[in-house]
């Protein structure tokens, strides 16, 4: 790298500055949304969460341009066993979203947790050379786990940029009233503020939007708080 | 129905002044602020722009119930119910009632405007109230300051016309921030979202004006992350922004107008795998390195975390090195050895007398570097003004501005003399309003040029401009 004094003269631009190449250096900034493809998700539960996901895809685009963010958008569907229906890819590029389809399983969150905590590395997912945001995550699930989950969960917390990651969770039709759903998700999410309950089938839509653009937005508005108290 | 917090104003909606005047919301123009979003209205006939507060920080269930989505780091309760509710309230009353320093420069409030109309000092609810403000809306010509740092393959980016409109740019945000300063009220959010620009001419408007208030008043923010002085941050955010963080702020601010990058990043970004809050906090505040510090080598730009910066200082006048050095290596500690506004001025309109159009339209223009002959344009000539040596690039097409005569920064867009060409020879026209003294070198006699008259310039032709102050330009050829 040539230090100022002589690096002007490896200019080779010259011509007007309307003409000039100009660089991004914008935040990447990866979201994963991890669905629920259990049995009991079948009919509306799964061709909502598969609409939504579709609706949420050209806000996603809107909300990367007008906050100059790189946004990877990340799709993986769990039962006992996980499977990654998009991987992530820049939202930009995201033509069609693949479809979740359910499967035979039971609802088991520590596969989700196994899967995160391997991906969730610098080789892996976030493997990026610039900047990077802490990545968002989004939870949704219609019941309480099976499985013990727990140990998994542990190992999850330790992983640095799990620990960093915006964490929120879309309880849906009956888990909305699911107290044991309500007490394994708080485990999940970066607070119990970061779990929405979507009883009626007719919400999930809007409500997959909602988690979504809110938990990104409130990165972007962090950057212009108001302080903790006036000073006169 | 009424209004709520973190949702959006339906179009068609019927909203009032204080005075009782009705508004019609049309739609919704953006919703990407921080403190709310801005919609199109109708007001007494005509359109104007409505800004709504409806963000508290909190993020209800639209949904089903009173339920929060998330607090962002560091906000508590009370704070987030104060931007919407009685201290921002209270801003914007004071900011209609204030004259606008600078109508041609900013879009300050007009009308504070609530769901209902009137609203008493006792009222109780008052805390809890939704309002806005209305502003004349933003001309189709200008685009916002952010749009102009996107990337060459964002369709969405704009891009400057001409060196002279990005360096005008400069002068009128300066110009802009200086005429408050001078008022003794301070911007406190000062970024290029807050900012609107013409591409062609480089007039700007300042925006998302709703934080300005006399220096050393309550606000409601500190700042923005990137754009917010070190010692805001340093303080936990307990000190209020002021004239001197404005300043940290606006040097921010030209740096990526003309380099693009953020003067804070560079190399030493690598070491952080993820950028969280307190990262950016401790890399652009609390220990921030410019990335073009002579002196400290450790955060140079690269290719990935500022890689427009050196291509563009190359192509860009040095002078406007000097302005961004003491602000990001003297001012980092001490808020006082930040550029002042009259200072920057002083850079830009250097800056700005290094400019040549190389057209008669005017479209095409380059940068003269008197240190590099080979790249100045064939004729182009040297004015030397004054003491203090300010110079000049005399070609045709040239502007002659006040401020290098008068010493006064604040003239620095009042023309009083312009470069043409006759019979391959540079010509000037004297638009002073006053006679200047010539003197000729072949004919070796001074004469007088009165107002409007054109007279040729030649290597050795010297200007006194002002007789009183006998500020006199010196004109030379730079390639020999």
């Amino acid at each position: 790298m040539a230090e100022p004094g002589n690096i002007f003269e490896d200019a080779v631009f010259d011509g007007p500055i309307g003409n000039m190449p100009s660089e991004g250096t914008n935040k990447r900034l990866l979201t994963i949304m991890a669905g629920d493809a259990t049995k009991s998700m079948e009919g509306e539960s799964i061709s909502q969460l598969n609409y939504g996901m579709q609706e949420l895809v050209p806000e996603l685009q809107r909300f990367a341009s007008d906050y100059m963010v790189d946004l990877d958008l990340g799709i993986l569907s769990f039962t006992n066993s996980i499977r990654w229906e998009m991987e992530p890819m820049n939202v930009d590029q995201c033509i069609d979203v693949p479809p979740i389809h359910v499967r035979p399983g039971l609802t088991q969150y520590g596969v989700v947790y196994h899967e995160l905590n391997k991906m969730l590395a610098k080789d892996h997912l976030l493997k990026h050379e610039g900047k990077q945001a802490a990545p968002v995550i989004i939870f949704m699930t219609d019941g309480a786990p099976t499985d013990d989950y727990r140990r998994d969960l542990e190992v999850l917390k330790k992983n640095t940029y799990f620990a960093q990651a915006n964490r929120a969770a879309i309880i849906l039709g009956e888990g909305a009233n699911d107290p044991r759903a309500h007490a394994a998700v708080e485990e999940f999410v970066s607070s119990p503020d970061m779990i929405l309950t979507v009883e009626k089938h007719s919400e999930l839509v809007e409500s997959i939007k909602l988690a979504t653009l809110r938990t990104l937005k409130q990165l972007k508005e962090c950057e212009n708080d108001p302080k903790p108290d006036l000073i006169g | 129905m009424p209004l709520r917090i973190n949702e959006q104003i339906p179009a068609g909606t019927r909203l009032k002044t204080v005075a009782g005047e009705d508004i019609k919301v049309l739609e919704l123009i953006s919703a990407e602020g921080g403190q709310g979003d801005v919609y199109k209205v109708s007001w007494k006939g005509g359109n104007y722009a409505l800004k709504w507060y409806n963000r508290d920080g909190t993020y209800q269930q639209c949904t089903k119930d009173t339920q929060k989505w998330g607090c962002p780091k560091n906000v508590d309760q009370q704070a987030n119910l104060d931007v919407v509710g009685s201290a921002q309230y209270d801003t914007i009353c004071n900011l209609v009632r204030t004259p606008n320093p600078d109508p041609l420069s900013f879009k300050l409030p007009l009308v504070v405007v609530t769901e209902k109309g009137a609203v008493s000092k006792e009222d109780e609810k008052r805390k809890e109230m939704l309002f806005g403000y209305m502003m004349e809306l933003l001309p189709d010509d200008h685009f916002e300051m952010k749009d102009f740092l996107r990337s060459s393959d964002d369709p969405r980016q704009k891009t400057f016309a001409s060196f002279h409109a990005m360096i005008w740019a400069g002068m009128n945000i300066v110009a802009a921030i200086r005429t408050l300063h001078l008022k003794g009220m301070s911007y406190k959010d000062l970024k290029p979202d807050n900012i609107a620009i013409n591409p062609e001419t480089g007039h700007v408007w300042m925006i998302d004006c709703d934080n300005i208030s006399v220096d050393g008043k309550s606000c409601t923010v500190n700042g923005t992350r990137g754009y917010m002085a070190p010692e805001i941050v340093r303080s936990g955010f307990r000190l209020a922004p002021n004239i001197q963080s404005d300043q940290f702020s606006l040097a921010i601010v030209l740096f990526r107008l003309f380099y693009m990058d953020h003067p804070m990043e560079g190399k030493l970004w690598k070491k952080f795998p993820l950028i969280t809050e307190d990262v950016e906090d401790e890399l652009y505040c609390i220990h921030p390195i410019y990335n073009m510090n002579p002196q400290d080598k450790r955060n140079r730009p690269d290719k990935t975390y500022a890689p427009n910066v050196e291509r563009r200082m190359a192509i860009l006048p040095d002078v406007l090195r000097e302005g961004f050095e003491r602000t990001f290596i003297n001012g980092i500690y001490n808020i006082h050895g930040r550029t002042p506004e009259n200072s920057w001025l002083h850079i830009l309109a250097k800056a700005r007398d290094q400019l040549v159009f190389l057209d008669p339209a005017c479209k095409d223009d380059r940068v003269v570097r008197f240190n590099v002959k080979e790249k100045i344009p064939a004729g182009c000539l040297r004015m030397t003004i004054g003491k203090g040596g300010h110079e000049l690039a005399l070609y045709p097409m040239q502007s002659i501005f006040k401020d290098i005569i008068s010493g006064d920064v604040g003239e620095y867009n009042i023309r009083i003399g312009r470069a043409g060409i006759s019979k391959g020879t540079i010509i000037i026209q004297n638009l002073s309003g006053h006679p200047w003294e010539v003197y000729d070198p072949v004919a070796k006699k001074i004469g007088t040029v009165a107002d409007n008259r054109w007279f040729r310039v030649l290597p050795g032709t010297q200007i006194q401009f002002d007789a009183v102050r006998k500020v006199i330009g010196k004109v030379d050829d730079p390639c020999r």
